[in-house]
């Protein structure tokens, strides 16, 4: 670290920014809330060590994404052996405020556990979060024609997913 | 199929609360340990510039030239070229010559040059004569035998020991009455 580097961000306020987004993310990749907060703590350590500077804040996003998803296939890589978390205990660990959108909540992220990861990351950052195309394909480092043939074959297979589970 | 009930419990899922003061901890944490660094990276700095200072300091000292004769030091006060001295005296083509070994510690470039008679440069690692001349530009220590003719008479001779910042003036003197040989060095500026 220089003497003479520039002062950092107030990283409280990009965490006040970013968190929701990155442990939403995180969470339906690791389906674990102690996974998802350990990654979440890691991409902020990443970001308060290496004091990345970006042009813009769609650039800040798509680096923190990037960073968030690919921590969690680390995690991924690393549990493989692992049986997940089975999500009941995701759960008992809800802080919620209904029991209609805890269990809602719950149908989600079972729905998205049920995605190969390729699909899942591009679901979920398009469709829930709200990002364009272009965002997403930003974001994960893929091209516009990968995403959007993902986010056409994921959304099909969430539907069937849906469609499953309502039968159920 | 993703519909706004869907979406809105969705975004409801936020980072716990908990998970804020931890990250502002290892912020703060990292600060710790940057100002850390930095005091250190000073600390350094200085330690560094108090040694260039020192050793700047005793420059001069180290950098003085230093002229000897058999090993001593020659100054204002007369050297006689005594009896030790006499095997200095030799005959060359018949011709007596009195020669006067002189050692020259330098530190920069030094101009040696000789009123009268000629130097005999010496390597002093290895001893081979480096070349014979009236002058002679060194930037290193040098072995000199200052070689001049048996004068018939009282004789003054003049050798010149120059650097940037000094100038020296090594004088032989030869007193025909008495048949010695002195030597002196002045330190001319």
């Amino acid at each position: 670290v220089s003497i003479f580097s520039h002062n950092k961000t107030d990283v409280a306020a990009v965490y006040d920014k970013y968190a929701n987004l990155l442990y939403r993310i995180a969470l339906t990749h690791v389906l674990n809330e102690e996974d998802a907060q350990d990654i979440i703590q890691d991409v902020f350590a990443k970001y308060i060590t290496a004091s990345p500077v970006f042009n813009d804040d769609e650039y800040e996003r798509a680096w923190f994404i990037r960073v968030t998803v690919n921590r969690c296939r680390d995690i991924l890589r690393r549990n493989k052996l692992r049986n997940h978390l089975p999500i009941d205990d995701y759960t008992h660990t809800l802080e919620d405020t209904s029991n209609d959108m805890s269990s809602m909540r719950v149908e989600i992220i079972s729905a998205l556990n049920n995605l190969p990861e390729k699909y899942k990351a591009v679901i979920v950052l398009h469709h829930f979060e709200d990002l364009t195309v272009e965002q997403t394909a930003k974001a994960l480092g893929l091209s516009v024609s990968a995403v959007k043939m993902r986010l056409s074959r994921g959304r099909d297979l969430l539907k069937t997913i849906l469609e499953k589970e309502a039968i159920q | 199929m993703i519909d706004k009930n869907i979406k809105s419990a969705y975004k409801s899922i936020n980072a716990p609360k908990e998970l804020r003061e931890k990250i502002v901890a290892l912020d703060n944490g990292t600060k710790k340990q940057t100002n850390n660094k930095i005091y250190l990276q000073i600390a350094t700095l200085a330690a560094c510039f108090v040694l260039v200072i020192a050793v700047f300091a005793f420059m001069p000292l180290n950098r003085n030239t230093k002229i000897l004769i058999d090993g001593q030091t020659i100054s204002g006060t007369p050297i006689i070229l005594n009896g030790a001295n006499t095997a200095q005296l030799v005959n060359v083509r018949t011709q007596q010559t009195v020669t006067v070994p002189i050692s020259i510690d330098v530190k920069n470039t030094t101009d040696i040059s000789a009123s009268s008679g000629t130097l005999v440069i010496t390597d002093i690692k290895t001893g081979n004569i480096i070349m014979t001349d009236t002058k002679y530009t060194t930037d290193e220590k040098v072995s000199i035998l200052w070689q001049n003719d048996m004068p018939d008479n009282d004789s003054v001779y003049n050798m010149t020991v120059k650097t940037k910042k000094e100038c020296f003036t090594i004088t032989l003197k030869y007193q025909k009455s008495t048949d010695t040989r002195t030597v002196t060095c002045t330190k001319t500026n």
